[in-house]
């Protein structure tokens, strides 16, 4: 009786310090993807028509991508489940492989892109096969937001 | 005596005496299009990555036969035959209380057409539809990779309020009422015998004593082909047109090949 309280306390203890050690994965993870966002939210209005090409703010969203999203696997530990108002679905854990195999890709592809796109039409081609890999991530590892 | 309609492949004559049109063939037409064009919606949207489809070009061409189909049916609603007729359907709260009262007290009456709480379902499906149809004009995928044709007009901050109404209004409100309505032509026709769902493909009901048989004078074959291609051309030049007039942008082709 008395270790079982001990073992309850302690594991309640534990689960408090785990989420206390992993608050720093959380935010990190999250001001990476916040610099992501930012950094893509220039080429989305161009995409959308309400602002000119500009080859320089896409320059500048592929160096974010390549350098971000490579950084994020290793941010999603096994005790960084929950906490810090984290969107993180419990499907990330549950598929390791495809979760992370996803950064690297974009990583990839930001790369390739790098080189292809030169104009507005190369941009149009190319750039929605790159940043459209946000969303199919989020429609499958993130809270749908209400 | 001879049951008709319990004789399998029966003669023309005698399933023509046993049974009474019910459906036309336009609005059997719309009923199954809807069906295929809500559930590839939602496929479309669902599938884009392994589609190829990151701006959505096959989601939003759906959407907008949708709108088509759904401007087509409120025409059909006024130039259709009989029972197609929101006139001949639509009831107020009153008789759609009295029908589900009697209906609760064992006393089911029966309609050719739509009866007073079907009514009221299929007015609300095709108003759902409608809205969430012409949400997704103004709509914003969340990442800026596509916009409906009419973004432009309420700018990114509404839009990604009228997106939120878009998606809520299809997951969980249009399914939990479809699911109804499902639920409830199951039961009608294999519960309570009153074979609704095979009406919607055969377009026709076994002979009875239905309370609004006859209750507006029917119409030609050949007038309700003329009138269906009348309306689809309206409902057509009134979205397309509607959407010209007001300056939107009709999204890219889709790619065909994934």
């Amino acid at each position: 009786m008395f270790r079982a309280a001990v073992a309850a306390a302690l594991l309640v203890l534990g689960t408090g310090v785990a989420f206390a050690q992993n608050a720093d994965a959380i935010k990190q993870r999250k001001a990476n993807f916040k610099a992501i966002a930012d950094a893509v939210k220039p080429t989305g209005e161009m995409l959308k028509g309400e602002a000119d090409f500009d080859l320089a703010a896409v320059k500048a969203a592929i160096a974010a991508i390549k350098d971000k999203a490579p950084q994020q696997p290793k941010l999603f530990p096994d005790d960084s489940k929950e906490g810090e108002k984290t969107e993180a679905l419990p499907a990330i854990w549950e598929n390791k492989a495809d979760f992370e195999e996803r950064f690297g890709k974009i990583a990839k592809d930001a790369e390739a892109a790098d080189a292809s796109i030169t104009d507005a039409a190369t941009f149009e081609e190319v750039w929605p096969t790159v940043v459209g890999q946000c969303g199919e991530c989020h429609k499958k590892y993130r809270q749908k937001k209400q | 005596m001879r049951s008709d309609t319990s004789r399998p492949g029966g003669d023309a004559p005698d399933v023509e005496r046993s049974s009474v049109a019910a459906w036309d063939a336009p609005t059997r037409i719309f009923h199954w299009s809807l069906v295929i064009l809500i559930v590839s919606a939602w496929a479309t949207f669902q599938l884009t990555e392994v589609m190829g489809d990151p701006r959505l070009t096959w989601h939003r061409w759906n959407g907008l036969l949708l709108l088509t189909l759904i401007v087509w049916r409120l025409l059909w609603g006024i130039a259709g035959p009989p029972h197609a007729r929101f006139a001949s359907f639509l009831k107020g709260p009153g008789a759609i209380a009295g029908y589900l009262r009697d209906l609760a007290a064992g006393r089911p009456r029966r309609f050719l057409g739509h009866n007073p709480a079907g009514g009221l379902m299929v007015v609300s499906l095709i108003a759902l539809v409608a809205t969430i149809g012409s949400l997704g004009l103004f709509a914003v995928e969340h990442n800026d990779l596509a916009t409906g044709p009419l973004y432009r007009l309420v700018g990114n901050d509404i839009a990604k309020v009228l997106t939120g109404w878009h998606r809520f209004l299809f997951e969980p409100v249009l399914i939990a009422l479809v699911v109804l309505h499902i639920g409830v032509n199951v039961t009608y026709t294999f519960v309570k015998r009153d074979p609704l769902i095979p009406a919607m493909i055969t377009g026709r009901k076994p002979a009875a004593d239905y309370e609004d048989a006859g209750a507006l004078a029917p119409m030609s074959a050949e007038a309700i082909r003329f009138r269906a291609f009348g309306c689809l051309a309206l409902a057509s030049a009134i979205v397309f047109g509607g959407l010209t007039a007001l300056g939107g942008r009709l999204p890219p082709w889709p790619k065909v090949g994934w």
